[in-house]
């Protein structure tokens, strides 16, 4: 439970920091996915159900301390679908996925969950237009998201505390 | 990075540059008559025809939660004005080909560019 907390809440200050960095992409609503990483690796320590306890109050924490409400709806449906499918990827994929694989897939999903919550609110399926530019600035953080994660991990052990 | 890594992250390029591409085969149709429509929530808020390249013209765009300015110029519309946080619609910049959009999530408006073949002005309203 407390790995649990200090996982929140290390996303959770990511999560700000990364709203306060001017966006670096030509692609408009395009985000580096900082906390990113904390789902990834909770992914790797503990499995499916922590993190997704994880992601939630993250997002809900995140709802109230940095952005408006309407971007929970968008953050919660991104989230959920890029957790679901970066599990399935790893069981899946199990010795020839890595980390990187592993969220890429979750970023391509992040966006594609995004955007299907925001076609559903603006009620306007062609905004999906936007989806394949999103999905290559997804491989992109994608990589950077995997091989910082894979980092993380790897030091991880190094607390001696909890081994993965 | 193992093959798997690789594998997806072909996968996922070569999926988004074809979109990219059908896309913009899609885009290239000639049309005889183009227009910009406003939506809020889904619902159409205004039609401009966008045929007269010197109309120039300043739409406010009037929801619940604020005010966004639309300016139709050169056959095309832009954002200038937001009054939403993120200011994403404006950053989207200039556009004026059929199939092209500007959205704003926070106030739920979608300005659409579309194409109309028929030579008959059906429902564009000035």
């Amino acid at each position: 439970m407390v790995f649990l907390s200090i996982l929140v809440s290390t996303s959770l200050i990511l999560y700000i920091i990364e709203g306060m960095l001017p966006v670096p992409f030509i692609a408009p609503g395009a985000k580096l996915g900082l906390a990113n990483i904390i789902t990834v690796t909770s992914l790797y320590l503990f499995g499916f159900i922590d993190t997704l306890i994880v992601l939630i109050v993250r997002i809900l924490l995140a709802t109230f301390f940095a952005s408006s409400p309407s971007t929970f709806f968008y953050s919660l449906g991104g989230g959920l679908l890029s957790l679901v499918v970066m599990y399935l990827v790893k069981n899946i994929g199990k010795n020839h996925v890595s980390e990187v694989g592993v969220s890429v897939s979750g970023g391509v999903f992040h966006n594609i969950g995004q955007m299907l919550v925001a076609s559903a609110i603006v009620q306007n399926i062609k905004i999906m237009i936007y989806l394949p530019v999103l999905m290559i600035a997804g491989i992109g953080t994608g990589i950077f998201v995997g091989l910082s994660s894979k980092f993380l991990l790897k030091h991880w052990n190094k607390l001696k505390i909890l081994k993965y | 990075m193992k093959k798997g890594d690789i594998f997806i992250i072909l996968f996922v390029a070569v999926l988004s540059v074809g979109l990219l591409v059908f896309y913009r085969i899609s885009a290239t149709q000639q049309y005889h008559h183009k227009y910009a429509v406003i939506m809020i929530d889904g619902k159409v808020y205004k039609k401009v025809s966008l045929d007269d390249v010197n109309h120039k013209e300043e739409i406010p765009i009037v929801t619940k939660q604020g005010k966004n300015i639309l300016l139709v110029k050169n056959g095309g519309v832009q954002v200038i004005h937001a009054e939403c946080p993120d200011k994403i619609c404006m950053k989207e910049g200039f556009i004026d080909k059929p199939g092209q959009s500007i959205v704003c999530l926070p106030f739920r408006i979608v300005v659409e560019i579309r194409g109309d073949k028929s030579v008959e002005i059906d429902e564009v309203t000035y």
